[in-house]
């Protein structure tokens, strides 16, 4: 449904020291959004509590960069990346995501949390953007949306690979 | 329309007190009684609002409260869903949920960092942005700390790599010196045995040496014994040569003598010739004077004549004796050279038994240096065999040193192998610990 939604082209922005929370049951689906979240999705809670995660998904955020995400929390680890969600009504924001798993006293994993805050202007303009460009370019070249999640995934991974680092470190390295 | 039920609860409540003084005023006043309904029909409403209201903030709060606790407990998966409170009631609803996405946001970080630090991963620092107050506070001590453990762990790094160089070179050294040990301590028993052997024929040639040197003694002894008995013939053949001269010397005086005699016998056989030819020569006057007597004078003439034979006769005997004289003196001449060069040959006998004497005595010294010198040659060979022995015992002793040392310098190269086999364990373990 929200797939079909026009961009507005609006960027949203929120505070340095507000953070937008959200929680998943293992499957992704939103069990919990808080008001900063409510607010840039520019949802109710009702409308966004239940519906899977990429409710706020946004067009121009590489698959390949998702299917990282959920490997790597999935296999119980943390995991940094720079997102560019949609709101409602087809305005966006970027935000730094922190995803963790959630685990209960045996340490299975019970769902996922995600703790997001302001990206850094200069990051994104200088290495998010054009990276996340060409992992979706490839991804578009193919007819096949598996095919080109796969390809841009192997990039990610060589354009790692070439400089040497894992992609924790490389997020980290992107810090001030 | 952004008020609490408990504003609603409190207001509903007010409006009923209110519609209940109003409706007793209206009593007073005597209004028309349908206002009077009217009004106690708008208390029970609002009380009753105020009592459903009163109830919903009862539950708000307990549903608050239960997260509250919760929280409490460390439950950070808990929030509060479907706000639908305004006022203080909701505020206070989202506070907690704030409070407790902050608190997770930070248990969540700090967590990550430490699983980070603990596997010796030091960038992944807690991102202070969205972290307020103490959260912050906590997280720029727990990143300080980090920072501090990195710096240590690299500092750490650094001598472990400057160790890791300092004893490879260590190790190396050792391994390279062990091996050059066995390659001395190899050329070294070498040597010791080539020594031995060397020294074994030296000892035999020593006894060579000491053998020759006892028959080279024995053959000077003897040499020396006969140097004195030939010394002791010499001396004789001096004694009897100078007797021989003695001889030679009576020999030529009664040679001498004879000669004198002879010459004597010569001076009577003159004198006899010389009567024997005034006898002739009175034999033949006396014949003359016989004939000139004739017959009276005839007997006179055969004794004349008689005398005559005679004085021819003893002057033929005279002649034959000068002859054999001559014979005499010629031969006593000849016995005089003969008995002279006699002399001369006992001289020259002497002369030589003198050069041989002193050429004896000359062999005699030179037999007793021979002989002092093969002393020395003996005790210069019974100290080379002494010395070779020790060397061989020291030779001897050298490869076994040497052995040990072999010995030692392949264990000591097996141990630098072990050091350097646990240097790189440790290094290896000591770098996980980094």
């Amino acid at each position: 449904m929200a797939r079909d939604v026009t961009l507005t082209g609006v960027e949203r922005f929120f505070d340095d020291d507000e953070i937008i929370v959200s929680k998943t049951d293992p499957t992704g689906r939103l069990t919990y959004t808080n008001d900063v979240f409510l607010r840039l999705a520019g949802m109710t809670e009702a409308e966004a509590v239940g519906q899977p995660h990429s409710v706020i998904r946004h067009p121009e955020m590489p698959r390949a960069v998702f299917k990282l995400l959920w490997d790597t929390i999935s296999a119980g680890k943390e995991l940094f990346a720079y997102v560019v969600n949609r709101s409602k009504n087809g305005d966006h924001y970027w935000v730094l995501a922190h995803v963790t798993p959630s685990f209960d006293a045996n340490g299975k994993i019970v769902g996922y949390h995600s703790n997001r805050r302001t990206a850094d202007r200069k990051v994104l303009e200088t290495v998010i953007q054009p990276l996340y460009k060409k992992l979706l370019d490839i991804e578009n070249s193919h007819a096949n949306r598996k095919d080109g999640m796969n390809e841009a995934f192997d990039t990610l991974l060589k354009i790692l690979e070439e400089k040497g680092v894992a992609y924790d470190e490389f997020i980290f390295s992107l810090q001030s | 329309m952004s008020l609490s039920s408990l504003s609603k609860a409190k207001f509903a409540i007010i409006a009923a007190a209110v519609a209940a003084v109003v409706s007793e005023i209206s009593v007073v006043l005597g209004l028309p009684t349908i206002v009077g309904e009217l009004l106690i029909g708008l208390v029970v409403i609002l009380a009753g609002a105020g009592v459903f209201f009163t109830l919903k903030v009862g539950r708000e709060i307990n549903r608050t409260m239960a997260v509250c606790q919760a929280a409490d407990k460390g439950d950070f998966e808990v929030r509060l869903l479907g706000i639908t409170e305004g006022g203080e009631i909701g505020v206070l609803q989202n506070s907690v949920n704030a409070m407790i996405d902050r608190s997770d946001a930070y248990v969540r970080e700090s967590m990550a960092c430490l699983d980070y630090v603990a596997d010796n991963k030091y960038f992944r620092t807690i991102l202070d942005k969205g972290m307020l107050g103490s959260f912050k506070i906590a997280a720029n001590t727990v990143n300080n700390a980090t920072k501090s453990m990195k710096e240590k762990v690299d500092d750490f790094t650094m001598v472990a790599d400057d160790f890791e160089t300092n004893m490879k070179q260590v190790v190396d050294t050792v391994a390279s010196a062990a091996t050059e040990l066995q390659s001395t301590a190899q050329g070294m028993e070498s040597t010791a045995q080539a020594t031995s052997q060397q020294a074994t024929t030296v000892a035999s040639a020593a006894e060579e040496a000491s053998t020759n040197v006892q028959t080279v003694a024995s053959a000077a002894e003897e040499l020396s014994s006969s140097i004195s008995e030939i010394s002791r013939q010499v001396a004789q053949s001096t004694q009897i040569a100078g007797a021989a001269v003695v001889e030679v010397d009576g020999a030529n005086e009664k040679v001498q003598g004879l000669a004198t005699a002879a010459q004597k016998i010569g001076e009577v056989v003159a004198l006899i010739t010389d009567i024997a030819d005034q006898t002739n020569l009175l034999a033949l006057n006396a014949t003359i004077e016989a004939a000139r007597a004739g017959e009276a004078g005839k007997g006179f003439a055969v004794v004349a004549s008689e005398v005559k034979n005679l004085a021819n006769q003893t002057a033929k005997a005279t002649e034959e004796i000068s002859a054999q004289i001559g014979g005499i003196q010629s031969a006593t001449q000849d016995a005089v050279t003969v008995i002279g060069s006699i002399g001369g040959t006992i001289n020259k006998m002497n002369e030589i038994t003198s050069t041989i004497a002193a050429a004896v005595e000359e062999q005699g010294a030179a037999t007793q240096e021979i002989a002092r010198n093969v002393e020395q040659a003996a005790s210069g060979t019974t100290e080379v065999t002494t010395n070779i022995v020790q060397v061989t015992q020291a030779a001897n002793e050298t490869g076994h040193s040497a052995h040990d040392v072999l010995g030692a310098a392949g264990e000591l190269s097996k141990q630098a192998e072990v050091l350097g086999t646990e240097m790189d364990k440790f290094v290896i373990e000591m770098r996980k610990v980094i």
